[in-house]
């Protein structure tokens, strides 16, 4: 299974990723995006299955990222991992299509809990 | 026209901080209010975060350089001498993000947050225009962190 992480912060994709394994999803492929423009290409490049996007970033925005993919016709399933978790985000997220909001700061277990119903 | 008055206290901040620091730098730490620790002058790195909208205000938060880089160190889970201030940049504002976005989703809507930027000097960041809402410092491997919340102005 391939994972795409955007985050404009190095540190926390690092944090994703070993978060992923503590939560017993390791040995997926990881593909990094630092901004939601470079993730909408990786998405056509990549074809991930899952992505797990930052909200606040530059260039293009992580819910600016999800309705650009929708747009184009991409299904990929799409998750948020951002420090904006209230339920005015969570339903901005989920009116955009995101299948889920992880709010920072998170432990494996909210990954497990977020990641199961989707990729099992 | 009514005006909602938004002051986070430094409950607020120091819930957040201290939900940060045990779920990504695996310790506990301890926030007291700002006074009650003394903050060394002298060099410093400073991470400011902007809430905009509804409600206007700042996050800034600030250390030394050598407790910034011990921070970017746990995040990162490598020893201080492999970090480079790109990774101090990254951490300070990622930590920030964190704590800024917590204090958003707490304040009238719609807002949005900024992204953060991180400073590094000798003399403290201002915000023109605003004023001090609340300040803790959590005092962590016995040295401070200090964050503080401002209201109004602009970073």
């Amino acid at each position: 299974m391939k994972i795409l992480i955007a985050d404009d912060s190095r540190v926390m994709r690092q944090i994703v990723s070993r978060t992923l394994r503590q939560a017993g999803y390791d040995g997926h492929d990881i593909v990094e995006a630092t901004n939601g423009a470079e993730a909408f290409d990786l998405v056509q490049q990549e074809s991930p299955d899952l992505v797990l996007s930052d909200w606040n970033m530059p260039e293009m925005t992580g819910i600016e990222l999800l309705n650009a993919l929708r747009g184009s016709g991409s299904t990929v399933p799409f998750g948020f991992v951002t420090s904006e978790g209230s339920p005015e985000m969570r339903e901005k997220a989920e009116a955009a299509g995101a299948l889920f909001l992880i709010a920072k700061p998170f432990t494996a277990d909210s990954f497990r809990d977020a990641l199961e119903p989707v990729i099992g | 026209m009514n005006i909602t008055v938004f002051e986070p206290t430094m409950e607020d901040v120091s819930g957040i901080v201290e939900e940060v620091w045990t779920s990504f730098l695996g310790a506990d730490l301890v926030v007291v209010p700002e006074g009650l620790v003394e903050v060394p002058a002298g060099e410093h790195v400073t991470a400011v975060i902007s809430v905009a909208g509804a409600w206007e205000g700042h996050l800034m938060i600030d250390a030394s350089p050598e407790t910034a880089a011990a921070i970017a160190a746990a995040f990162m889970e490598v020893d201080q001498s492999d970090v480079t201030e790109a990774d101090v940049t990254d951490s300070l504002g990622e930590l920030a993000n964190m704590v800024g976005g917590f204090i958003k989703s707490l304040a009238p809507s719609p807002s949005t947050l900024s992204l953060p930027l991180v400073l590094r000097g000798h003399s403290r960041a201002s915000t023109p225009e605003s004023h001090r809402v609340c300040s803790a410092v959590a005092v962590w491997r016995d040295a401070p962190v200090t964050f503080t919340v401002y209201a109004g102005g602009h970073a």
